[in-house]
């Protein structure tokens, strides 16, 4: 493969950060770190706060990159923005929590992008 | 956010009010249901999501919690879907809140969205008279109109509810003359002529059926036992509209109705076989559903095979053939359900089923024999009045012989002696002369002096004990009944005696 598996997740969070931007998100945070891990963005939409994960692959064949996703991850997504919204006190916010799954070709071209909203539910 | 559904479920053959709770409020997505909710009900989010979905609402990203009240009851069925559905969207405003304060909602969904019946929804109906609309999925909706019920409106998907609630949907509500259904669903495809010859068998069921005497046919394989007993609910009389609504709602609860078959107007004929559990003949399981005794109610209970049924199962007969309920005990609650039945039972004469016919010999001992009949106990013994032999007939007999008279003519002579008996007993608590206690019996029965005459040689005889004695009597109190006498005669004495073959000992 050849290329640093952490840039090209950067390469991913930077494009989904755009893609938000134009879709009227506002950014809140990038990057923000817990004592369980890290919260890749967190934006908000209207009246909705929302906290992404950003998955970045570039080929199918282990699978949409959606679906690395395990249930474990989804716990940890889910502890950590717990943690963000007891720090910041917002306890009565309308909440989602989204993956944003991107395939780049070799040319670090786009060539899918799966915005889905509320991926994981705390079940 | 909030809103409030009223709903119901069934526990026993009873309907009770269950308040379906929704809150509505900000933090990460969740959805729980509580309120001691089983495994179906848990299993119900993801097809309440995907109907809401596909009924083109936006299923809330919220924090969603669904209380089941009273939160200390358990609550089982699929008949939440529907008032889950409707409360998530009345608390976030699509439904008309006020709407549903007087209405009783119950219902399964589909994943997309429409409608699917539930059990007991002619209980439900029953138990909700004084509300001002009751919501059910379009399959229960005669069944439940059955109630006298006035309320009733059915649809078919979730959509038509919202937008019923709403007002933007005029529906009419369900009406069915139940005279018409009850008379479209009280034929019986059988009858008693279907069965060849066998006169004094057929006399003897009808004698049963008279007075609702329990019966024994004994007979070797292939005599026609069960082609008999199942006939036996033809001669019955007619279910009263009464009787009907009581089994229809045990075998609502049950899930045995169909969109067909919405009223039974049959007596039910319940033929369990003999490997039958404890439970499922008597009724229980973890959430206490009727037994096969329960759903022989108004009917019959055909036991084949009777030495082959395990002990312990045929000794919770008890209970019900002497006061015609069953009692079902759990750890939380104790439940009763009707259970009022004929009990038939039918079984060789021998281990290997030959001892009396005529042409096949019979290679038992006798030591095997009287172990085989020692099975039955001696209490469930006590409990059935006739002993009925029932012979294997040739095949050149059975050609010869005429149809006997069909079950309709039978039948009138079994309603003029029920008619006796329900004017004799309007003031005891006995309805039939099977009931009977032993200090009714010198009131009632009333002997002439040639009758009096052939009991005490019959006794000597014989060799009656006291419990033959009694039995005999109540027998021969229902052949005068049939025939409209008052006192009891020598020749129903007489007949009577025959009927107790096991008594007579024929083959020990």
């Amino acid at each position: 493969m050849g290329r640093d598996n952490i840039s090209l997740g950067k390469k991913g969070e930077n494009i989904a950060e755009a893609f938000l931007i134009k879709n009227r998100y506002k950014i809140l945070e990038r990057n923000l770190r817990t004592p369980f891990g890290e919260i890749d963005i967190i934006a908000l939409d209207k009246d909705t706060l929302v906290f992404v994960e950003v998955k970045t692959r570039t080929s199918e064949s282990f699978g949409p990159p959606h679906q690395s996703i395990t249930y474990f991850k989804q716990q940890s997504i889910i502890r950590n923005a717990h943690y963000y919204l007891k720090r910041k006190k917002l306890y009565d916010m309308n909440i989602r929590l989204d993956i944003i799954s991107i395939n780049l070709n070799d040319k670090d071209r786009v060539t899918k992008l799966n915005h889905i909203k509320s991926a994981i539910w705390d079940n | 956010m909030f809103a409030k559904v009223f709903s119901s479920c069934v526990s026993g053959i009873d309907s009770h009010r269950v308040d379906v709770e929704v809150d509505i409020q900000g933090g990460i997505p969740t959805f729980h249901i509580v309120g001691l909710p089983d495994a179906a009900i848990r299993e119900s989010r993801d097809r309440i999501r995907s109907a809401i979905k596909n009924t083109d609402f936006d299923f809330p990203d919220n924090r969603i919690t669904v209380n089941l009240a009273p939160a200390d009851t358990r609550k089982e069925g699929v008949g939440f879907d529907l008032p889950i559905a409707i409360g998530i969207l009345a608390a976030l405003g699509y439904v008309n809140k006020d709407r549903i304060n007087d209405s009783v909602i119950c219902g399964q969904l589909s994943l997309s969205g429409y409608l699917k019946p539930i059990r007991g929804a002619l209980s439900i109906a029953m138990g909700a008279k004084d509300t001002k609309s009751v919501i059910l999925p379009k399959q229960n909706g005669r069944e439940a109109a059955t109630s006298g019920n006035k309320n009733i409106y059915t649809f078919t998907t979730l959509k038509e509810v919202v937008l019923f609630l709403n007002n933007s949907l005029e529906k009419p509500p369900i009406e069915v003359n139940i005279h018409h259904l009850f008379n479209a669903n009280s034929s019986y495809r059988t009858d008693l002529t279907d069965v060849k010859g066998q006169e004094y068998v057929k006399r003897g069921l009808a004698i049963a059926v008279s007075g609702m005497h329990n019966i024994l046919l004994i007979g070797p394989p292939g005599s026609g036992k069960s082609m008999l007993a199942k006939r036996i609910p033809t001669i019955c009389s007619e279910m009263t509209i009464q009787e009907s609504l009581e089994t229809t709602r045990i075998h609502s609860v049950a899930g045995l109705l169909s969109r067909k078959k919405s009223l039974i107007g049959t007596r039910p004929f319940r033929s369990p076989h003999h490997t039958i559990s404890y439970a499922a003949l008597v009724g229980g399981g973890s959430w206490p559903m009727p037994g096969e005794i329960s759903l022989a109610h108004n009917g019959v209970l055909f036991l084949d095979e009777l030495p082959e049924f395990k002990r312990n199962v045929l000794e919770v007969l008890r209970q019900p053939l002497e006061d015609g309920e069953i009692t079902i005990a759990r750890a939380e609650k104790t439940l009763t359900f009707p259970s009022r039945f004929m009990l038939i039972a039918a079984m060789n004469p021998c281990p290997c089923g030959y001892f009396t016919d005529p042409k096949k010999t019979c290679n038992c001992t006798p030591h095997q024999i009287q172990r085989y009949l020692g099975k039955i106990s001696g209490p469930l013994l006590d409990r059935i009045d006739l002993h009925l032999e029932v012979p294997r007939l040739r095949v050149d007999e059975l050609s010869r012989r005429k149809p006997g008279p069909p079950s309709a003519v039978i039948r009138e002579t079994v309603n003029k002696a029920r008619a006796v008996q329900k004017e004799r007993y309007k003031n005891e608590d006995v309805l039939f002369n099977a009931h009977l206690e032993s200090r009714q019996l010198d009131r009632y029965c009333v002997l002439d002096n040639a009758a009096q005459e052939l009991l005490k040689q019959a006794i000597l005889e014989v060799g009656l004990s006291a419990r033959a004695y009694d039995k005999l009597l109540k027998i021969a109190r229902t052949i005068a009944d049939m025939e409209g006498k008052g006192l009891i005669e020598q020749p129903h004495i007489s007949e009577a005696i025959n009927y107790r073959a096991l008594d007579k000992k024929l083959w020990m």
